[in-house]
């Protein structure tokens, strides 16, 4: 009888002692994990936000300068008219500020992710002491987890995800009207168009998680989080390269020396990954090769290169993307290993 | 002690060791026993590893070797979130979110636990007169201990773990929310370990003691039967060292005074000055002779040279 009668008691205390400050509708860890995440939300996500915005708006300026060049100033037969003078415009500086600036702060975006989402995440429950609190509650360490780890990787996902569209779109925008100087591949441009920001953020942020459970202090696993972030990413073209066969071809050369001539195609928007003379006996030898073999490549008549074409960026990311969420989702797997083993 | 094993145990360690390293034992050949409903105080010197023995009743690790049983579950199997909603556990740094407030605290402890007693939580943090909007980094240690406990009381466990709970609050927050907790726990039953270091504070409010000391449990059982069982002795010097298993013997001149363990301390009052000891005078009696563990202390006994050497 004593239980029957506790429990209209509990039924009725809890909704009579709402929080006085917020109501949401969130419950039990969903809230826990929106609580602890809130002001990651709100200024990363926002930060993302009100960048995308500012590409919407560049994306914007950039249509009147778009139409011109590819509708009524496309023939050659518009040479003389008169708003085909100068298809640029006013627009000039802006697109400048865009081809040359905005891609390259980007390239650090991983690294901001793992160091300031990813790496406390863990580390500083550990270090706080607080994983042990969680532990003295009603639910079990993985379902925490999840809860814990799904808000920054949606946070990361959507926030990112919408700044490597908007940021394609404008690239696209770019591409289209030949502006800019910022390569594809060897610039910066790469680490922030397509699948690129998202698999790395997300990497970033799996590694992040794992390196601070692993460290268990905050400012140690911020610290290794960037160092490792960006050395991954700096490694990686090493490894890049090799994700697709290079379009190889020979040419001949008309004027100047056959180390030095570089394909037509390779020139722009490409990777070019080797070059060099041909030699009468067919041998390829790369531009370097040429400090031995001096005679043999001055009178080389042939040269031959090998390149990746701006058609590869779409399958090199997507295989760069497949292997880093493999990483990631390995990394995930050894952090739900190790939380459940210990809290200690 | 035969009604004791009887009744359901709210701990029960068998051989129970943790090492947290090969061969470096925290605590290692641990027996004892807490019947349910108790108010068990574990006391010990600090780094004795009464901390330890909490955590491997609230499974933040699992035994090295032996066993424990929690509520007559092995810590060793995995935990249910009902198993976790039936035991409340503060650790002695009692870790919060900083960034919450107190009102955040007392949802997390709401959201996370279905038989949350939010009356009782709201109570203990009224108590201190705390605003429900203060952020936890920027409350006082003994502001932060009173959110702990207002998340360990609010869980409604059957099983509360304090380790060090009272170790930052005022004496009379610490008199406040021992009457508090004492209320709660013959309201429900509850049984609650609680460790301290202030031994004497312990002697009102528990009713089963657990004494720890290097890593071992030297003494464990009833207040009532230890308190009984042991004699604190008074006499001349000459007279030679009383019957029973000396566990410290003190020599002052001509004067000697000592704690006897001892079944009959009838026997021992015909000859001698004995009384029955207080709680803190049996627990620094076995403190101070950390040599003199287990039955044999009465022929072992090396304390006593220097106290006579002084003399």
């Amino acid at each position: 009888m004593s239980t029957t009668a506790h429990l209209p008691a509990t039924a009725a205390a809890t909704p009579a002692a709402p929080s006085p400050t917020r109501r949401s509708r969130l419950r039990g860890l969903a809230w826990l994990a929106w609580r602890q995440n809130r002001l990651a939300v709100w200024t990363f996500g926002g930060a993302m936000l009100a960048v995308c915005l500012g590409l919407f708006v560049l994306h914007w300026q950039f249509q009147d300068v778009i139409y011109r060049t590819t509708g009524p100033c496309a023939s050659a037969s518009s040479w003389n008219v008169p708003i085909c003078q100068n298809l640029v415009g006013p627009r000039g500086d802006l697109m400048d500020a865009y081809s040359n600036l905005t891609h390259r702060p980007f390239f650090l975006l991983p690294a901001v992710v793992g160091m300031f989402l990813g790496a406390p995440l863990l580390s500083q429950e550990y270090e706080r002491g607080t994983l042990r609190m969680i532990r003295a509650q009603s639910v079990s360490p993985v379902r925490w987890l999840t809860a814990r780890l799904t808000v920054p990787a949606l946070l990361v996902t959507l926030s990112v995800g919408l700044f490597a569209a908007m940021n394609s779109w404008l690239w696209y925008d770019m591409h289209r009207l030949s502006f800019g100087q910022d390569e594809v591949f060897p610039g910066f441009t790469y680490a922030s168009i397509g699948l690129a920001p998202l698999a790395w953020s997300l990497f970033a942020l799996a590694l992040g998680v794992a390196v601070g459970q692993l460290l268990r202090r905050t400012v140690a696993s911020v610290l290794v989080t960037g160092v490792l972030v960006l050395g991954a990413q700096v490694l990686m073209p090493l490894a890049r390269v090799h994700f697709l066969p290079p379009v190889t071809g020979t040419y001949a050369v008309v004027q100047g020396h056959a180390q030095y001539a570089v394909p037509i195609e390779a020139m722009r928007n490409a990777w070019l990954v080797n070059h060099g003379p041909v030699l009468a006996d067919g041998t390829r030898l790369s531009g370097s090769d040429c400090y031995r073999h001096g005679e043999e490549c001055t009178n080389s008549g042939l040269a031959w290169g090998s390149w990746h074409p701006l058609s590869h960026v779409v399958p090199m990311q997507l295989i760069e993307g497949g292997l880093l969420l493999a990483v990631s989702a390995a990394l995930v797997l050894l952090v739900y290993r190790r939380v459940t083993r210990t809290a200690a | 002690m035969t009604a004791a094993t009887s009744e359901p145990l709210a701990l029960e360690a068998k051989d129970l060791g943790w090492s947290y390293r090969k061969d470096q034992w925290a605590v290692r050949h641990c027996d004892f026993a807490v019947p349910t409903g108790r108010i068990c105080g574990v006391v010990g010197p600090n780094g004795a590893g009464k901390s330890t023995l909490f955590g491997l009743a609230a499974r933040l690790f699992t035994p090295s070797e032996g066993q424990l049983r929690v509520l007559g579950t092995p810590v060793s199997t995995p935990a249910t979130p009902e198993l976790r909603a039936r035991v409340a556990h503060v650790t002695q740094e009692k870790p919060l979110y900083r960034t919450f407030t107190v009102a955040d605290t007392l949802r997390l402890g709401r959201e996370l636990n279905p038989d949350w007693d939010e009356a009782t939580a709201q109570r203990v943090v009224e108590l201190g007169e705390l605003s429900p909007t203060a952020r936890i980094g920027r409350l006082s240690g003994g502001q932060r201990s009173r959110v702990a406990l207002a998340l360990a009381l609010g869980k409604r466990a059957e099983l509360l773990l304090l380790d060090e709970p009272f170790a930052d609050l005022d004496p009379l927050a610490r008199h406040d929310l021992t009457g508090l907790l004492l209320a709660q726990a013959t309201e429900h039953g509850t049984t609650v370990v609680i460790s301290s270091h202030l031994i004497g504070e312990l002697e009102d409010v528990v009713d089963h003691v657990v004494l720890v000391q290097s890593g071992r449990v030297r003494l464990a059982g009833e207040l009532d039967e230890l308190l009984d069982g042991h004699c604190l002795v008074n006499g001349l010097a000459d007279a030679g060292r009383p019957a029973g298993s000396v566990i410290e013997w003190r020599v002052t001149g001509r004067q000697a005074t000592g704690l006897v363990r001892t079944a009959e301390p009838e026997a021992l009052a015909q000859e001698w000055d004995a009384n029955r000891p207080r709680l803190e005078e049996l627990l620094l009696a076995y403190l101070r002779n950390p040599a003199g563990a287990g039955p044999d202390s009465a022929s072992t006994d090396r304390r006593p040279t220097t106290s006579e050497v002084a003399a």
